[in-house]
């Protein structure tokens, strides 16, 4: 302890910098992702990095920590220049890296996944579990992260998964910490706990780099932020004076709307009827009770609650993913304001259900909605590639097709990327969402089910999103929308159905106040807080 | 609807040539390097373990390789053997690329092949009075069928039991290789020899490629003086036509699509509504058919046309297809060539004992190697050893230490300056976009 401080204090005096990157340059093929880029982080603060989807965040942190290697550029750790060639030699200069899709083995205990790679006793002796638990508990105690280091990952919550992530940096001893999106996946409970992590190590003397595309939160958490935009810095902001205007602005290069316009909806008949649908979960317990809705063409009906609560098993049930147990769930097409009849879709699959006309934004996307191996064509046409446009009699792929047709999804959607038969994974995450945001869209369905559809894009594309969403209600489409966001939720949907525990516990206006949804969401009783 | 909010990026398009240039790397760089690396690590292997003083040795190696080369491809004769023994690696090449794609590792190529010779050679001797022109077909087509079936049971087990396809493939494999053993032993023994059956009669075989062209071809053509001495087949033909079918189902239609969703990412099938379990039965149907063929234009195409009981479990195609498919990466072109490479190596292999009087198992060995540097391109923590063409391009060189110390204190102290007057803003990349840079005083 006393000798690393004596270091610091005579480093201090020649570079205040935790971590400074000097004119750093990556092309990818067909994309400069830094195109001659700084980034100066002081010691001990939180800096913020932000920018559009594609903008190159993730590129620089992962060229800082030893990922990717930068084609020209230097890296200097508390003034030292340094050759980082890989994720090893960034740790042994403690830096550590919270990615923007985790990096955890599921069937692995936490204390398995936390001393992965740097176990006590080496490689040569047999893994000493006591000591890796011992030492977690003793690191977990003193950062304020507790976790049961028995508990295998598999079972914990995304929440949770974060700070085993948190831990595992801690536990390799890491002094700049980088998190890439951090609070992407997490429930707004579960981002306020995080900042109240963050805010401890900043005081042990951690250094954090931040990234993140909700504004409110560079406000709130950061010290000091760097805007890029398509490979370039535009701007060094420091926190306190500045504003979300501000920020919009550098990072997009426009003013940006941060509220979402909308005119009254004008719904029309029924087009989405559930009724009494029960399912069971993963684990075969039950997890819908009896769950009724209408949702009107013309209309948003936004779904409220905490994360858990039913919304993912009731979003996959209607999606033909999973099989009800009870219940009846159809659809009808609308012409001219008049319901057609209704058809049955309770047990048409996911294939069925996309035919009748259902469109799904799925909330994990990476995961269920894009094989990230395969080019962006395939991609665009994920789950209607038996389609009369884009397969001959649902056998031979009509590649033409499916190429102008992923190249239109690219142009409207304005997905970066230099070509359509570029592998997803070479897309930016925030790209990747977009692609699939544009080819369920583009399918003109009769009912979006929109799942946390903003979830990781940029402030440009949530814009264009909830215009998108907006646009679907007014062409007369029933759109389901499910989000974390009360915000999101409040501002786009013309009702609110509120879940808790697997049940709908009361449909309001979007006019209710946040006090109001939250004791709903809550059960109903007075929030304990 | 196009979107207003992002303007369109502006980037340079990638030349043509320089994306062909990447995909040919990207598709054949690592199998090359693999194949390379093999070779090199056989030579040393060649040179530790012949006696004499190092510059003999370092000549022996050399000579392996010269006669490795001649002996597979250096006469028109050799490369028709060559061809002869590529023909089944094809095929079996394939049948475990096919499942591979749908992230299925079919390492019971062996037992549907052996199925598959089983079944032909039954068909050829119990119809041995049909033409041929029925009966070639009427034994292919069983072959596949066989193979098919026995592909078919492990993908149902994978399916509805989910037992791992690794496990009941090897259980079938034996399963094929004494049920065979016993039919050849047994009902179809031919009379007064023990291990094996009657040869196929003659309109049961596959011509040699040679004679069928002087058949054809040659009688407007010239004619290939003494076509008996280039041994292979029209197998290879068929080979080509199993190639051309490959491509077409995995490049070109919505079942190979669903293998390449299920096989990469089956959360994703689900979501699109994919039936992982009815692709799977159909996907090792087919792996078992290609198989299955493998056996039965072996059978048909070379001598001795007949089926020998203790050739099933000591015959190595069904095993060597898995390194042929992944050498190739699951791609129809690729397979031709591991074959090639493959059925070189084994048809050169047995000469070199007495030409440079080194044993032939340096076959086996170098294709166990290539098979290593394959698996090795898997390891992340190895790739950083592979040549740097290959893995990224070149790039000048970060200060190369950690202990360097390299203070900087005038461009820091710049910089502080810039914090305090409340924006760090970097004027020279403002500059390049021509963007005005954000300032505090703007805001209302
Ligand atoms: N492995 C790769 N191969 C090719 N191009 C890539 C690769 N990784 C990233 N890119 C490209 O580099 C650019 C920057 O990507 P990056 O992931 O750094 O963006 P980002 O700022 O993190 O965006 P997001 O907010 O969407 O996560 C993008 O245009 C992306 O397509
Ligand atoms: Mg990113």
């Amino acid at each position: 302890m006393q000798e690393s401080t004596v270091i610091t204090r005579s480093e201090e005096k020649s570079s205040p910098y935790a971590v400074e990157m000097r004119d750093i340059y990556k092309a990818w093929p067909g994309v400069v992702a830094s195109n001659h880029v700084n980034l100066q982080v002081k010691k001990g603060e939180i800096h913020a990095l932000v920018g559009e989807n594609g903008a190159g965040k993730s590129t620089l942190m992962n060229i800082l920590y030893g990922i990717v290697k930068p084609d020209s550029g230097e890296v200097l750790i508390n003034g030292t220049a340094v050759h980082i060639s890989g994720p090893r030699d960034a740790i042994r200069l403690g830096i550590g890296m919270v990615h923007q899709h985790f990096m955890l083995i599921p069937p692995l205990t936490v204390a398995e996944n936390i001393v992965l790679g740097s176990e006590p006793g080496g490689i040569a002796a047999p893994y000493d579990r006591k000591r890796a638990r011992a030492d977690i508990l003793a690191l977990s105690k003193r950062y304020g992260l507790p976790i049961d280091p028995d508990l295998r990952i598999e079972k914990l919550s995304v929440g949770q998964q974060q700070r085993v992530e948190i831990l595992k940096m801690l536990y390799r001893g890491a002094d700049i910490l980088v998190m890439d999106e951090p609070t992407g996946v997490l429930t707004p409970q579960e981002t306020d706990e995080l900042f109240l992590v963050l805010r401890d190590l900043v005081k042990q003397g951690k250094t954090i780099i931040f990234i993140t595309h909700k504004l409110r939160e560079v406000l709130e958490i950061t010290d000091a932020i760097t805007v890029l935009r398509r490979g370039q810095n535009v701007g060094e902001l420091v926190t306190k004076q500045t504003n979300q205007r501000e920020i919009a602005r550098a990072m997009v290069g426009r003013d940006v709307l941060l509220r979402v316009e909308k005119t009254p909806a004008n719904p029309g008949p029924v087009v989405l009827h559930v009724h009494d649908l029960e399912a069971q979960s993963d684990r075969d317990l039950a997890c819908l009770h009896k769950v009724s809705l209408d949702v009107h063409a013309g209309e948003i009906l936004g779904i409220a609650g905490v994360e858990g609560n039913g919304q993912t098993e009731l979003v996959e049930v209607l999606t033909g993913m999973r099989k009800p147990t009870g219940g009846e769930i159809t659809m009808a097409d609308v012409k001219d304001g008049q319901a057609g009849t209704p058809k049955n879709i309770t047990t048409m699959g996911a294939r069925g259900v996309r035919v009748a006309g259902m469109s799904h934004i799925p909330e994990d996307r990476r995961e269920s909605g894009l094989v990230i191996t395969e080019s962006i064509e395939d991609n665009s046409i994920l789950g209607r590639h038996r389609w009369q446009q884009f397969s001959w009699r649902g056998m031979v792929l009509q590649l033409k097709n499916i190429a102008s047709w992923a190249q239109k999804l690219i142009d409207e959607f304005d997905v970066r990327t230099p070509s359509a038969t570029a592998a997803m994974s070479t897309l930016s995450g925030g790209n990747q969402q977009k692609l699939i945001i544009a080819r369920e869209l583009e399918a003109n369905p009769i009912v979006l089910i929109a799942s946390q559809p903003t979830r990781g894009v940029d402030i440009g594309a949530i814009e264009f999103i909830h215009r998108q969403l907006i646009a679907q209600r007014d062409a007369g489409k029933a759109v389901l929308l499910i989000s974390a966001e009360l915000d999101e939720i409040r501002s786009l949907s013309d009702r609110i159905a509120v879940m808790y525990e697997g049940q709908i516990v009361d449909i309001v206006s979007p006019d209710a106040t946040e006090e109001e949804l939250g004791i709903l969401m809550t059960g109903g009783h007075q929030d304990p807080q | 609807m196009a979107s207003p909010t992002v303007q369109r990026r502006t980037s340079a398009p990638a030349s043509q040539l320089a994306r062909w240039m990447q995909k040919f790397r990207a598709a054949l760089g690592r199998p090359l390097i693999a194949v390379l690396v093999a070779f090199v690590l056989g030579g040393i292997i060649i040179m530790i373990t012949t006696p004499g003083p190092l510059d003999n040795r370092f000549i022996t190696a050399v000579s392996t390789y010269y006669y490795l080369i001649a002996g597979s491809f250096g006469s028109l004769q050799s490369i028709s053997y060559t061809l002869a023994k590529a023909t089944p690696l094809i095929f079996a090449g394939l049948a475990v690329a096919i499942a591979y794609r749908a992230g299925l590792f079919n390492i019971g190529a062996a037992g549907q092949l052996t199925v598959g010779s089983m079944v032909a050679g039954i068909i050829g001797i119990q119809l041995a009075a049909l033409p041929g022109w029925l009966l070639v077909p009427l034994m292919l087509l069983g072959s596949m069928v066989a193979g098919g079936i026995w592909g078919g049971i492990v993908g149902v087990l994978k399916a509805w039991r989910g037992a791992h396809e690794v496990v009941t493939s090897i259980m079938l494999n034996w399963t094929a290789f004494y049920v065979c053993a016993f039919l050849v032993e047994g009902p179809f023994q031919a009379p007064k020899l023990s291990q094996q059956t009657l040869p196929m009669a003659p309109q049961a075989t596959i011509p040699s490629l040679a004679i069928l062209y002087n058949q054809t071809l040659g009688t407007f053509l010239p004619q290939i003086p003494d076509p008996a001495q280039y041994t292979v087949d029209a197998g290879l033909l068929i080979a080509f036509v199993a190639m051309l079918v490959y491509w077409f189902i995995t490049a070109r239609t919505t079942f190979g699509y669903e293998l390449r969703v299920i096989g990469q990412n089956p959360k994703a099938a689900r979501y699109a509504g994919i039936s992982v379990r009815k692709n799977i039965v159909m996907v090792m149907f087919m792996a078992g058919a290609f198989a299955g063929l493998a056996g039965a234009v072996r059978l048909m195409g070379q001598a001795p046309y007949q089926l020998i009981s203790s050739a099933f479990s000591t015959d190595s195609t069904g095993f060597d297809a898995i390194g042929v498919a992944l050498l190739g990466r699951t791609t129809s072109i690729g397979v031709l060539l591991a074959s090639l490479l493959f059925g070189g190596l084994q048809q050169a292999g047995p000469y070199l004992q007495s030409y440079v009087d080194v044993p032939g198992d340096i076959i086996t060995i170098m294709q166990a190697l290539v098979l290593f540097s394959i698996a090795i391109e898997y390891l992340p923590s190895l790739q950083r050893f592979m040549p740097s063409f290959l893995v990224k391009s070149s790039r000048p060189p970060l200060v190369p230490s950690l202990i360097t110390t390299k203070p900087a204190e005038e461009k820091g102290e710049a910089d502080m300056q810039a914090v305090e007057s409340g924006h760090r803003a970097t004027s020279d990349t403002v500059e390049k976009t021509g963007l005005k840079p954000t300032s505090s005083g703007q805001e209302e």
